[in-house]
C-alpha cells in the first residue's frame, strides 16, 4: 500500500513539473499555436462532454477490440498449426516470418485497396499486423523451452498434440505475454492511422477535423486521450500475464524496484 | 524385468558402444563431464539419433518412438512442468497411457506417498525446494510403471535427507518390482552407494563394465580425479568412530559407520583428488594418514589446476592442487573427514 501511494506521488510530482514548465515556455515565448495547459484541460472536458466524441470513441474502441481479439485468434491458430504439422512449418513458417518484420504500417495502401474504405479496414489491418507477430513470437517461443521439458513429456507418453497444448502453448505464453503488450498499443496506432487516412469517423478523423481547424489545444486533448487508453489496453493483458504467472510461481521481482 | 543391450552404438559422442544392463540391476555409468553419459540415457530413450541397435529384453526398439518405449527418465534438470500442479505433473502421463483422470489420481497418489509428498500435490514445482522438485520429477518416472528407470545425477546438488529417501526409494522399487535402473553420475561415492554394476565411460566409449571388484583397477586406470585403495581392517575404534585399516602396507585411520562395525575384512577407501593435501616439504605433522613420496608427473587439469600423480613406496596417490610443484620430494596427507568407507566382503 505504501509503495502504492509513493508510486502516485511520483507521477504527480512529474505532471506537476511538466505542467510548470509548459506555463514557463508559454510566457518566455507566447505563441498561437502553443496553447495553456489550462486551454488544454478546457479542451478535454469539451471533447469529453460532447456526444459525438463519445460515439467517435465507441467506434474505435470497437475496432481496436474487434481487431485485436481476431489478431489473438489468428495468430494462435496459425501458430498451432505450424507446430503441428511439419509440412506447413516449412512452407508457412517463411511467410509469417516476412509479414511479421514488415513494417506493419506498409500493408496500409494495399488493405485500403482491397479493403474498400469502410469500417473492416483498421479491423483488417489490426487483424492482420496483431495475428503475425503474434504466431511468429509463438512458433519461436517454443524453440525456447528447456529441451529436457520436451524430452520428458516425450518419454511420458505425449503425442504432437498433447505435446503442443499441454505443454508448449502454456509455457510460450509467457513469451506471448510480452509481446502482445506492444501489440496491445500498436493496434491503437494502427486504428488512428487508418481513421486518419482513409476512414471517415473514428478518434483519427477527428484528429483529422481538428487539424484542418488548427485547434491545437484539442489536438493535444486528443493526443492524452489516444495515450490512457493505448495504456490502458496494455496494462489489461499485463494484468493478465501477472495472474497466471504468479499462480506458475514464475513471477519475477521488478529488478529496478 | 527388462534387459536393456546396445549394440554397436554411435552418433556425435558415442564411439561404438556395446553394453549389457543385466534385468533388475542398478546399473550406474560414471565418467567426467562430457563423457556421453546423457547421450547414452537419451539413446536408451529414443530422444536422439544414433547408429546400432538398443534392445530391450533381446528386441529392438530402434524403430519405436520415445513415447513408445516406455521408459521412467529423470533429467539432471527434472524439467518439471511448470504450469502444473505437482499432481497434473505426476497425472500427466498416466492420462496419456488412456487412464482415466480418477484411475490415475490413485496412481498418482501412491507415488507421492512412497516419497512422502502427498502434502505437496497443490503446489506449483517453482515454488518447491530442489530436493523435492527432484522428488516430484521422480515420481512422475515412476507413476508409468516404466520397463526402464534411466537417471542423470539423480542425487547431484540436493541435501543429504532427499539423496538418502531417493537413494532408498530406488532401492526399493528395483527390489519389489524387479525394476531396471540406470544412472548416470561423474560422483563415485554415489555410484558404490547404489550401484550393483559398473561402467566407466570416457570420451563416449566404455572403457569398463562390471561388478564392483573390477571397478576399483578400471577407476585407478581412468579416473584419475579419484583415488580409490584396496584395504583390509586391522582394529576398530569404536568409540571414535574410526577404524585403522592396511591399504599395500600403508596404516590409514578411516571414518567408520556404526552400523557398519561388524568384522568386515575388505574395503574400498576413496578419496577425490582434489581433497587431498599435498605438502612440499619432507615433514608431515600430525603423522595420521601422511606418506612420503615423489612426484612422476604432473598434467594440467581444468582451469589452472593441475594433476599431479605421486608414488609412494606403498600406494599412488593423484592430488589435484592449484599449486606450483617446484620440489619431486613431497609429503600427502588424506584427510579422515574427506575417505568413504566401502565394504566389498
Amino acid at each position: 500500500m505504501r509503495a502504492g501511494i509513493s508510486s502516485v506521488l511520483r507521477v504527480l510530482v512529474a505532471l506537476i513539473l511538466i505542467i510548470l514548465l509548459w506555463y514557463a515556455i508559454y510566457y518566455v515565448n507566447p505563441f498561437p499555436l502553443f496553447p495553456q495547459p489550462h486551454n488544454v484541460l478546457y479542451a478535454l472536458i469539451d471533447l469529453v462532454l460532447n456526444y459525438d466524441f463519445l460515439s467517435q470513441l465507441a467506434v474505435s474502441l470497437y475496432r481496436v477490440l474487434v481487431g485485436f481479439s481476431l489478431g489473438i485468434i489468428l495468430g494462435l491458430g496459425i501458430g498451432l498449426a505450424v507446430l503441428l504439422s511439419r509440412l506447413l512449418r516449412d512452407i508457412v513458417y517463411p511467410i509469417i516470418a516476412f509479414i511479421a518484420v514488415t513494417p506493419s504500417f506498409a500493408f496500409i495502401p494495399l488493405l485500403m485497396l482491397w479493403v474498400g474504405l469502410n469500417d473492416f479496414l483498421p479491423i483488417t489491418v489490426v487483424t492482420i499486423c496483431t495475428g503475425f507477430p503474434l504466431a511468429y513470437a509463438l512458433i519461436s517461443s517454443s524453440k525456447s523451452i528447456n529441451p529436457d521439458i520436451i524430452d520428458v513429456a516425450l518419454t511420458l507418453g505425449a503425442n504432437r498434440r498433447v505435446l503442443v497444448f499441454k505443454v508448449i502453448l502454456p509455457l510460450a505464453l509467457t513469451h506471448i505475454a510480452s509481446m502482445l503488450k506492444l501489440e496491445a498499443g500498436h493496434s491503437w496506432r494502427l486504428v488512428f492511422v487508418t481513421e486518419y487516412l482513409a476512414v471517415s469517423n473514428g478518434l483519427g478523423y477527428l484528429m483529422m477535423k481538428a487539424y484542418s481547424m488548427i485547434r491545437v489545444d484539442e489536438i493535444i486533448a486528443l493526443i492524452v486521450i489516444l495515450g490512457a487508453l493505448a495504456l490502458a489496453l496494455q496494462l489489461i493483458v499485463e494484468k493478465v500475464e501477472t495472474l497466471i504467472m504468479s499462480r506458475w510461481g514464475m513471477l519475477r521481482r521488478d529488478i529496478w524496484g | 524385468m527388462t534387459t536393456v543391450d546396445l549394440v554397436n552404438v554411435s552418433n556425435y559422442i558415442l564411439k561404438n558402444v556395446t553394453l549389457h544392463v543385466p534385468s533388475g540391476s542398478i546399473h550406474v555409468v560414471i565418467g567426467p563431464n562430457g563423457a556421453g553419459k546423457t547421450t547414452l540415457l537419451k539413446v536408451i530413450a529414443g530422444l536422439t539419433w544414433y547408429r546400432g541397435s538398443v534392445r530391450f529384453n533381446g528386441e529392438s526398439v530402434d524403430k519405436l518412438p520415445p513415447w513408445r518405449r516406455k521408459i521412467g527418465y529423470l533429467p539432471q534438470t527434472t524439467a518439471l512442468f511448470p504450469h502444473m500442479t505437482v499432481l497434473e505433473n505426476v497425472v500427466f502421463g498416466l492420462r496419456n497411457a488412456g487412464l482415466s483422470f480418477n484411475d490415475s489420481v490413485i496412481i498418482a497418489k501412491h507415488y507421492l506417498e512412497l516419497l512422502g509428498i502427498y502434502e505437496l500435490r497443490n503446489r506449483y514445482p517453482l515454488t518447491l525446494s530442489g530436493g523435492e522438485q527432484r522428488k516430484v520429477a521422480l515420481a512422475r518416472a515412476l507413476a508409468i510403471r516404466p520397463r526402464i528407470l534411466l537417471l542423470d545425477e539423480p542425487f547431484t546438488g540436493i541435501h543429504y535427507d532427499y539423496r538418502v529417501q531417493i537413494a532408498n526409494t530406488i532401492r526399493k522399487i528395483n527390489k519389489d518390482e524387479g525394476l531396471t535402473v540406470i544412472i548416470v553420475t561423474h560422483d563415485l561415492d554415489e555410484a558404490l552407494e547404489i550401484g550393483s554394476n559398473f561402467t566407466i565411460l570416457m570420451n563416449g566409449e566404455i572403457m569398463y563394465s562390471g561388478n564392483l571388484k573390477g571397478l576399483l583397477k578400471a577407476i585407478n586406470k581412468y579416473l584419475h580425479y579419484i583415488n580409490v585403495f584396496e584395504c583390509t581392517i586391522k582394529e576398530y575404534l569404536i568409540d571414535a568412530g574410526l577404524a585403522r585399516v592396511n591399504c599395500h602396507g600403508l596404516e590409514l585411520i578411516v571414518p567408520i559407520e556404526y552400523e557398519e562395525l561388524r568384522s568386515y575384512n575388505r574395503v574400498l577407501v576413496t578419496i577425490p583428488a582434489d581433497r587431498v593435501i599435498l605438502y612440499q616439504t619432507e615433514k608431515c605433522y600430525p603423522r595420521i594418514n601422511c606418506v612420503r613420496g615423489k612426484v612422476t608427473r604432473v598434467e594440467s587439469w581444468s582451469n589452472n589446476l593441475k594433476l599431479v600423480k605421486v608414488v609412494t613406496d606403498k600406494i599412488n596417490v593423484n592430488v589435484i592442487t592449484n599449486y606450483e610443484v617446484l620440489t619431486s620430494d613431497v609429503v600427502v596427507k588424506l584427510p579422515i573427514k574427506n575417505l568413504k568407507v566401502y565394504i566389498i566382503d
